[in-house]
């Protein structure tokens, strides 16, 4: 593929894509397209679907109707690890960390799409597969140190603070080698200065990694000062899209989204 | 006096050996990857029945005579085959349950087995099938051995085999655990719908686990058969299968060096319970009409078994070991950290 | 024709007999989510309990006479109470502190208490098969009265006739026993009408002789289904008439909020063990003592099986689903026996749970439950 076509191509798009639950319609009729090294956001209310939609972009979920293609590739029949493999991470709203390992071995885990040695090499430990063990333990401490939780390594994820088990899910998210990074409400719970630090951390593993990210997230200072468009959904539907400054005028918006924030 | 000890003690120790590399090819099913089986002894039985029906029944139908060595070496790899394909076969559909329904199903899968061995005259109904002594008959015939050496002889060579088995199983098994592959399936046991967003295939690593335990049990179970020289359906029965479950739990789902210990701990509680005096006697019930009815200790085995999994259950439920393995480090670690509790919070 | 309404009734008694065990099993598993293996060894102790009723209060030998309803009921009432409160007992000891442990550990500490009343029972009464004691005089039914002076040799019998007799048991109370003096469609034979006479003659109630159709129920079997329709109806009326069931429907479907709205979750779970475990009691008498005429510390660990089977069938969790997969299976077992081989009888209820988990395991008439993300 030539730098050309990767530049004029979404890299994610979704059409209308639709999800029902028994009688109702979690998301209805989902457009978006994301554009190579971008960094979008996706707001709305609780309950308006926005997680539907990551379920639905990763495969969790197959959609009614609509259509998913994720680097040209038509994910609808595809199981949840094909999707994976094709260059797509996410984080988790309630985390999900694989609490009895350490937190070396969470990040470890991650690179299963890229892992390359077979099941009688490992039994056998030839060297080829040793040799790619090394290189796995030296990249995830390298993400660790990255993340700022490499002193760590060895503690249970359980027992770690909140905001350094969502730090520990993006590292292994990122040892996937995505190209599509979900971030399902990574500010949530942190005060001013973390999630200040977590801004300046996504921008830099955007450039390091050459990402394309979609984030859900309630903080609104912290989605405004980082991405260059927005999505708002409210029960399901898209009622607003555009640049910060235009959603934030948008009267839709203010109604269903601001208004009932600010009753509650 | 030495050779009658170790006659006894001997067959301790290679009953032992089959019970670990038994209870650690489980540990990789239900420890490692958290699907629960309950008919491992099914698995266990297709190997040993295998391994009965080619040395006792093929030769006999076939005309060939006494069955020889080589037939002997081949039951091994054809019934762990076999034993692997029966896994293939029950994995494939099951799998895709959710966790007790799994377990139901496996426990159809190995009582249908008993059953089918019950009513099949091929394979010798309830009566079950006696085995020849291969491994007797070759130290005797073609090696001229003297009676007693060959006795002796057969059971060192069945205690390496049981213990070699065991410990090329569990070299195998840390060393899958220790790769990529072992992490995916510890993932899949930790949170399955994560681990197949992390690019995790779950049917490919449920059915490979499956196919690789089964396969290992069908192995255990050829040894046993060609050791104990008879197969019985009953030996195949579901309180063996608990039994198996029990110490994986016991040693904790998924450490391997947990499940060696739990097993020679439930192994040796009723070796050691026989040891009882004859006078002591425990009340156990009273009947109407009848009065106290008293049992020695070692008929209460099974009583203490099923309060040991009932407590262990309550009171420690992941374990002696936890998910964690006996290592030198760990050793150090923990004799390090003793007076205090360490651990990040 | 006739050998097939036979496998037919009789599969639908076998069908009863799980329903009653499978009821326990379904409630149970849609209240706390949880297969209750130990749920065949409450049918077990149950039928240990109507026997030492039998044969300690009533005094009835096993070979001894039959002391009647009054006798059975109180057998009944008893193994009914006495297996509820065990199972309460298990609930509060062996699966409340594993409430929030995850299913599969919950299952191991059912797995352990089952195994504990199998191995427990064998020790304390013995692995042997004991004889339950007759407590109810067997009788067939539709019949009718013959006059025993009205045959004669040779005259063809249209129905099979039968001479109901009376003997004194050890115990010292009359003992019916029953002898056959024709088959329907046969001559009758001199000699067996002699003896008929003799017997008749020596009974000490007063004998007779009844025509009895190709196709009968034994009143024991009738009391079976007499059993499960009360029991469906009571529970029927329990669960959608008072505010007991209305809790339990709650606590089912969600067992934290009903706990939030103030149900006292923890009685209704106590409640729900209780009653399931009242009929597999009352079923273990019915079934395994008066039906089986055997009882062992092991009698509980097939029909446990089959019940959780029929309750899976269903769908387990729905009442109205585990009546039905019990008669299904109950049918279909009778039918397999029947026509196929009685050694399969056993792997087709193995094979149908498998089925039935792989195509659809919601059951028959189960819900779906689906996973959250």
């Amino acid at each position: 593929m030539s730098e050309s076509t990767v530049l004029h191509q979404p890299i994610l798009r979704a059409q209308n894509v639709t999800k029902r639950f028994g009688g109702l319609t979690a998301v209805d009729a989902f457009s978006v397209e994301l554009q190579s090294g971008e960094i979008v956001g996706l707001i709305g209310p609780n309950g308006a679907g926005k997680t539907t939609v990551f379920n639905l972009l990763t495969g969790v979920y197959k959609a009614d109707h609509g259509a998913i293609t994720l680097r040209g590739a038509d994910t609808c029949w595809l199981t949840p690890d094909r999707i994976a493999g094709l260059g797509i991470a996410r984080t988790f709203q309630n985390i999900r960390l694989f609490k009895e390992m350490t937190v070396l071995e969470n990040v470890k885990v991650g690179f299963q799409p890229v892992k390359r040695q077979s099941i009688f090499g490992a039994i056998c430990r030839l060297p080829r597969c040793c040799q790619e063990e090394k290189e796995i333990e030296r990249e995830a401490l390298a993400l660790l140190e990255l993340m700022g939780i490499a002193d760590l390594k060895d503690a249970r994820s359980a027992g770690l603070a909140y905001g350094q088990q969502r730090r520990l899910e993006i590292a292994r998210a990122l040892a996937m080698s995505p190209k599509v990074l979900l971030l399902d409400e990574p500010a949530a719970g942190t005060n001013e200065s973390e999630s200040a630090d977590l801004q300046a951390l996504i921008r830099r593993i955007r450039e390091k990694f050459n990402l394309t990210i979609l984030l859900i997230e309630h903080d609104m200072p912290f989605v405004m000062g980082l991405v260059s468009r927005l999505l708002v959904l409210d029960h399901g539907v898209t009622i607003a899209e555009g640049t910060p400054e235009d959603v934030r005028r948008d009267p839709r918006v203010i109604e269903a989204y601001l208004g009932q924030g600010a009753e509650a | 006096m030495f050779w009658d000890h170790f006659q006894f003690w001997g067959e301790h120790l290679l009953l032992v050996g089959i019970w670990v590399s038994l209870a650690l090819s489980l540990n990789l099913i239900n420890g490692s990857t958290g699907l629960f089986s309950l008919g491992h002894q099914g698995f266990f039985g297709v190997g040993a029945y295998t391994a009965a029906m080619l040395v006792a029944v093929l030769p006999e139908k076939m005309g060939w005579g006494a069955p020889g060595i080589g037939l002997f070496l081949l039951s091994f790899p054809l019934a762990m085959l076999t034993a692997a394909l029966f896994g293939l076969l029950v994995g494939v559909p099951c799998l895709r349950m959710r966790g007790d329904y799994l377990a139901i199903a496996t426990l159809g899968f190995g009582e249908i087995f008993r059953i089918f061995a019950i009513n099949s005259e091929t394979m010798g109904q309830s009566r079950g099938l006696s085995v020849p002594n291969v491994v007797r008959a070759f130290f005797l015939d073609t090696l001229k051995m003297e009676r007693d050496d060959a006795r002796h002889l057969e059971l060192i060579f069945y205690i390496a085999l049981s213990w070699g088995l065991s410990l090329l199983i569990f070299v195998c098994m840390r060393n899958l655990m220790r790769s990529a592959h072992g992490r995916a399936i510890m993932a899949i046991r930790e949170d399955e719908t994560a681990a197949e967003l992390l690019g995790v295939n779950l049917t490919r690593y449920k059915v490979l686990v499956f196919v690789l335990g089964a396969g290992m049990a069908g192995l255990s179970g050829a040894v046993y058969a060609h050791y104990l020289r008879y197969v019985v359906p009953e030996q195949f029965a579901l309180m063996q299968g608990v039994i198996f479950v029990v110490i994986v739990v016991m040693g904790g789902m998924g450490s391997f060096s947990g499940t060696v210990i739990a097993t020679i701990i439930i192994y040796f509680i009723p070796v050691l319970l026989s040891f009882s005096p004859d006078s002591v006697r425990v009340p156990v019930f009273f009947e109407p009409g009848r009065g106290l009815v008293y049992r020695s200790p070692k008929e209460l085995w099974q009583v203490i078994f099923s309060l040991l999994l009932i407590g262990m259950i309550l009171l420690r439920p992941q374990g002696i070991m936890g998910s964690r393995e006996v290592t030198f480090g760990w050793m150090r670690k923990r004799a390090e950290s003793a007076p205090g509790k360490g651990g990040v919070t | 024709m006739t050998d097939f309404a036979n496998f037919l009734l009789n599969g639908i008694t076998l069908g009863a007999i799980y329903a009653l065990i499978a009821v326990g099993y379904t409630m149970v598993y849609g209240i706390i989510k949880l297969i209750n293996f130990a749920h065949g060894e409450f049918y077990m102790f149950g039928a240990f309990v109507g026997y030492f009723v039998l044969t300690g209060i009533f005094a009835v030998p096993p070979q001894g006479g039959e002391p009647g309803y009054l006798a059975l009921l109180a057998a009944l009432l008893a193994a009914g109470v006495a297996t509820g409160l065990l199972a309460v007992l298990v609930e509060r000891l062996c699966y409340r502190p594993l409430r929030n442990a995850g299913r599969i550990v919950a299952l191991l500490s059912a797995l352990g208490v089952s195994l504990f009343f199998q191995n427990m029972g064998q020790q304390a009464v013995g692995a042997d098969f004991r004889k339950f004691p007759p407590t109810i005089a067997e009788t067939r039914y539709p019949r009718s009265e013959v006059p025993l002076e009205s045959l004669k040799e040779g005259q063809v019998a249209e129905r099979d006739l039968r001479l109901t007799y009376y003997v004194k048991a050890e115990d010292g109370r009359d003992q019916q026993r029953v002898i056959t003096i024709a088959n329907g469609g046969e001559a009758i034979d001199g000699a067996q009408l002699a003896t008929a006479r003799d017997l008749a003659a020596s009974s000490t109630l007063p004998a007779a002789v009844h025509a009895y159709p190709r196709v009968t129920v034994s009143n024991r079997h009738l009391l079976i289904f007499l059993a499960l329709l009360l029991v469906s109806a009571a529970l029927y009326v329990l669960v959608m008439r008072t505010r007991f069931g209305r809790a339990m429907r709650a606590v089912s479907v969600d067992f934290e909020a009903a706990r939030l709205m103030g149900i006292n979750v923890d009685l209704i779970v106590s409640g729900t063990f209780f009653i399931g475990a009242f009929v597999a009691g009352i079923c273990g008498v019915l079934a395994g003592g008066m039906t089986f005429e055997r009882i062992d510390p092991l009698m509980g660990l097939m029909p446990g099986l089959k019940a959780f089977v029929a309750a899976v069938l269903g769908g387990i969790g729905s009442i109205p689903g585990a009546l039905l997969g019990a008669l299904l299976l109950g049918v279909s077992e009778k039918m397999v026996e029947a026509y196929v081989s009685s050694g399969l009888r056993d792997a087709l209820s193995f094979g149908i749970l498998i089925l039935v988990l792989l195509v659809k395991p919601s059951g028959l008439l189960g819900r779906f439950e689906g996973e959250k993300v």
